[in-house]
């Protein structure tokens, strides 16, 4: 098996979902972000993203925060330390992917 | 998804606190109230008791105008915009992971750095008299056009750009037609604070006509 194949084993497959991804990427720039945010940027439906956010929770990637802002109930999300971590480790094994290929 | 797609997400979300022009509006009418007020150090006369009011004021406009202003501006933030596109807090710049990093920095510091040598060389030159006054006005105008520039380039806006363009043309047309440089300057910062508003304010139009609120029920998860 040629290197960039073997490669494919040692990725995270849970940020490797584009959605997921998606919602990673986003919270990976920001300090948090509401679900209504989150809804606009990723064109989820809401049962979609709510999935993602709670699987992505169960790993221990996000923080997930039910507050209101008034009288108004707020989703607040934030990427935790080993999410970020694991958001940085996935860029490296992507692009070092990317180079073994070219 | 592809790495530049990550990038592009990345670039998105880093400009979002500018996708309803309400920071330009700040920024224009922050402007605004320094061009006046330099506009009444210009008019009044130079005796110590206007001096002292001179600074006071300068203290009243700089801290209690910005805080007076960041705070409107947070609750215009928290009733057209958090509502319609969602809430996002940033993090402290210097953590933020930028694309091409090494490469931002090093541009950024080689523009800052002929920023700084454009600055103290017009000033030398203007206290000199070395340059003519269009000429330091010319000069003015593209140095208050540097920042959006940057800004421009930083976050992917356009445009930052076309206002760039549209103060550094400012800043030629006033070096012809300004018969002080004290009144050309100060025709530049007011113009500055006048085209950032129009900017903001056609943004926050755009804004609002291709957004809508979402209702209060179907909020949160």
């Amino acid at each position: 098996v040629s290197n960039p194949l073997r490669n494919l084993d040692d990725f995270d497959r849970l940020i490797h979902e584009p959605a997921r991804l998606m919602i990673v990427t986003i919270l990976y720039t920001v300090d948090k972000a509401d679900f209504t945010y989150l809804l606009r940027e990723t064109g989820m439906t809401r049962g979609n993203l709510s999935t993602h956010l709670t699987r992505l929770e169960e790993a221990g990637y996000i923080q997930i925060e039910k507050t209101f802002r008034g009288k108004i109930p707020q989703t607040l999300c934030s990427l935790t330390e080993t999410g970020r971590r694991a958001f940085e480790a996935y860029r490296r094994w992507l692009k070092q992917f990317v180079e073994s290929i070219l | 998804m592809a790495k530049n797609e990550m990038e592009e997400i990345i670039q998105r979300t880093q400009r979002y606190w500018c996708v309803d022009g309400l920071a330009e509006i700040g920024f224009g009418i922050f402007m605004l109230l320094v061009t006046l007020f330099l506009l009444l150090n210009i008019l009044i006369p130079h005796d110590p008791t206007s001096i002292f009011l001179f600074l006071l004021g300068y203290l009243v406009i700089v801290g209690l105008g910005g805080f007076g202003l960041n705070n409107i501006y947070r609750q215009l933030k928290e009733r057209i915009t958090y509502p319609r596109t969602g809430y996002v807090a940033y993090r402290r710049p210097s953590t933020i992971a930028y694309p091409n990093r090494h490469a931002s920095r090093l541009v950024g510091t080689i523009l800052l750095l002929v920023f700084i040598f454009t600055l103290v060389t017009s000033l030398i030159g203007a206290l000199q008299n070395s340059l003519s006054i269009g000429a330091n006005l010319t000069l003015f105008g593209i140095i208050m056009a540097m920042p959006l520039y940057l800004l421009g380039n930083a976050y992917g806006v356009r445009r930052f750009y076309l206002l760039g363009a549209l103060i550094a043309v400012l800043g030629v047309v006033v070096g012809r037609i300004a018969f002080s440089e004290s009144m050309g300057m100060l025709s530049i910062l007011g113009g500055v604070g006048l085209l950032t508003i129009i900017s903001g304010a056609f943004t926050l139009m755009h804004y609002k006509r291709t957004t809508r609120s979402l209702d209060d029920s179907s909020r949160g998860e």
